[in-house]
């Protein structure tokens, strides 16, 4: 949404090299969100199922094409692991901008690592649930629960890394010119960041538009979530030399 | 910047360009909050009308007098540091920040008096928009206020840049207008 | 010459205006039977959005700001008033 038509050409201040490691972890971005996407809309999961939905529904709705929902919850974790490596390139920048030493870059990478892990550790939780469907619907719904309720509502390891990232920019006090990413990138990261304490609300409705499967606590958090990946990727590839 | 040489400053953006990208974006997150109420409104409109009059609109007329006059002090504050002024900024700043906490204050009183009441969050759409849309604005107020005292703190002795005048005064600004819209949405369109 | 760029007659005409508006809207939303729920909604929701604007153009200063980002801005308060009145009046 704020990538510009500039983002296509090489960056005027890029660093002189970038290894082959960090332009991987640069391009595992791209990559996330592809997998994602892919993994989410083979697994039938946008909608995701109502946290209203009786117990019965439940089952029957992991019973449905269950080999489609595996292979797509196997994506989601594969994209999911990603988180990873592209928050390694984040902080690479971070680290150029305050130093070895940066605080901004090891929050955001400890955060990324916990992205990273509970993504994996939910998909885990939607692999058991297509994996046995037709083990007892009471079941099923607590695992249903165990899985939708902290992946739409933990926003906390997402928040974290913004606000490092909000940190080392704004705090950045080169002279514009010199500076590796944008303080437009700082304000919309503390935006991302705050606006994502709305998932707050999710434990608190199993209907209505702050629900796990509502337009805000799904639809809008996840715009807004992703949206700052997209925003992240815009501007470190602009670093990478070609 | 060109504001102290002119009376009238050359075209620019108030407070710093990149922070208009968290303003732009907060304005349209509170739009699909707007939006949703009125959906919810024309689902239940018997329920949302019940709901109103379980409200207390003179408590509302108070906020929105507060912020306003919040605003003015700010918008003095932002003057004040444009022509260079310490003591005048930071008193103007401590105003515009003791109207923040009166509306937090006039706030908690009107939840605490509906939640004796019987009413929560999760009373049935209409309280479901007041608590959480109210509440998320309530968040952005305490922001604000925070952003004006530490703001304050800083215009102690040396004069600040006005830009970060400007740039807390259009934070606070944007709080007092999305307030505007919220207002009648939830508490008068019956 | 002082350089204040909005004098204070300014911003206390301003801020008569907006407390103003607020109490019409109040005694407009309270039903004096001038009209329908509906059409009410739509008054009183122009008069919010009219609050905003100013708020936007004077407050914060938009009325100095580049065009593009002042259009930004007009476009997004005439574009949301428009929306929510439909979404008012035209729902149900």
């Amino acid at each position: 949404m704020l990538a510009s038509a500039s983002a296509q050409q090489p960056h005027p201040r890029s660093p002189a090299r970038v290894s082959t490691s960090e332009a991987l972890c640069v391009w595992s971005g791209p990559a996330l969100l592809v997998l994602l996407g892919a993994g989410f809309l083979l697994a039938g999961l946008v909608p995701p199922p109502s946290p209203a939905a009786p117990a019965q529904e439940i089952r029957a709705f992991y019973a449905e094409d269950p080999d489609l929902r595996r292979a797509g919850i196997v994506l989601l974790s594969v994209g999911g692991s990603l988180f990873l490596p592209f928050g390694v390139a984040v902080a690479a920048q971070l680290r150029r901008i305050e130093g070895p030493n940066s605080a901004a870059a090891a929050v955001q990478l400890g955060a990324a690592t916990i992205t990273a892990a509970t993504t994996i550790v939910y998909t885990f939780v939607m692999l058991a649930l297509a994996f046995r469907p037709a083990r007892d619907a009471g079941i099923m719904l607590a695992l249903n629960d165990l899985a939708w309720i902290p992946f739409v509502g933990v926003w906390t390891p997402g928040a974290l890394q913004a606000c490092a990232v909000a940190t080392a920019v704004l705090g950045d006090r080169r002279p514009p010119g010199e500076r590796l990413l944008p303080r437009w990138l700082g304000w919309l990261s503390l935006w991302m960041a705050f606006t994502s304490l709305t998932g707050s609300l999710v434990p608190f409705f199993t209907d209505g538009p702050f629900a796990w499967n509502g337009l805000i606590g799904f639809y809008v958090a996840a715009t807004v979530f992703l949206g700052w990946y997209v925003a992240m990727f815009t501007v470190l590839r602009r670093g990478l030399v070609t | 910047m060109s504001a102290h040489e002119s009376p009238l400053p050359v075209r620019r953006v108030p407070g710093e360009p990149g922070l208009w990208v968290f303003l732009l974006l907060d304005l349209l997150v509170f739009t699909v909050f707007f939006g949703t109420i009125l959906v919810l409104r024309d689902r239940a409109p018997e329920a949302f009308a019940a709901g109103q009059d379980a409200l207390h609109p003179a408590l509302a007329a108070l906020n929105t007098v507060l912020l306003v006059t919040g605003s003015v002090f700010v918008v003095r504050a932002v003057e004040a540091a444009r022509a260079g002024a310490v003591a005048g900024v930071r008193r103007l700043l401590l105003l515009g920040a003791a109207t923040g906490v009166a509306f937090i204050g006039v706030k908690a009183y009107e939840y605490a008096d509906l939640v004796d009441a019987g009413h929560s969050m999760r009373d049935g759409d209409f309280f479901l928009c007041y608590f959480a849309f109210t509440g998320v604005h309530l968040v952005h107020v305490a922001l604000g206020t925070g952003l004006l005292l530490a703001v304050a703190g800083r215009a102690r002795r040396r004069p600040l840049r006005p830009e970060i005048v400007e740039g807390a005064g259009a934070y606070w600004h944007l709080v007092d207008l999305l307030w505007l819209v919220l207002f009648p949405l939830l508490y008068l369109s019956t | 010459m002082t350089r204040t760029v909005l004098r204070p007659d300014a911003i206390t005409a301003l801020w008569t205006f907006l407390v103003f508006a607020t109490a019409l809207s109040w005694w407009l939303g309270a039903d004096h039977g001038l009209g329908s729920g509906r059409a009410m909604t739509a008054v009183v929701l122009a008069i919010a959005f009219a609050k905003a604007w100013a708020v936007g153009r004077w407050f914060m200063d938009l009325r100095l700001a580049p065009r593009a980002l002042r259009a930004g801005f007009d476009l997004w308060a005439l574009a949301t008033a428009a929306g929510l009145v439909v979404l008012a009046v035209a729902g149900g």
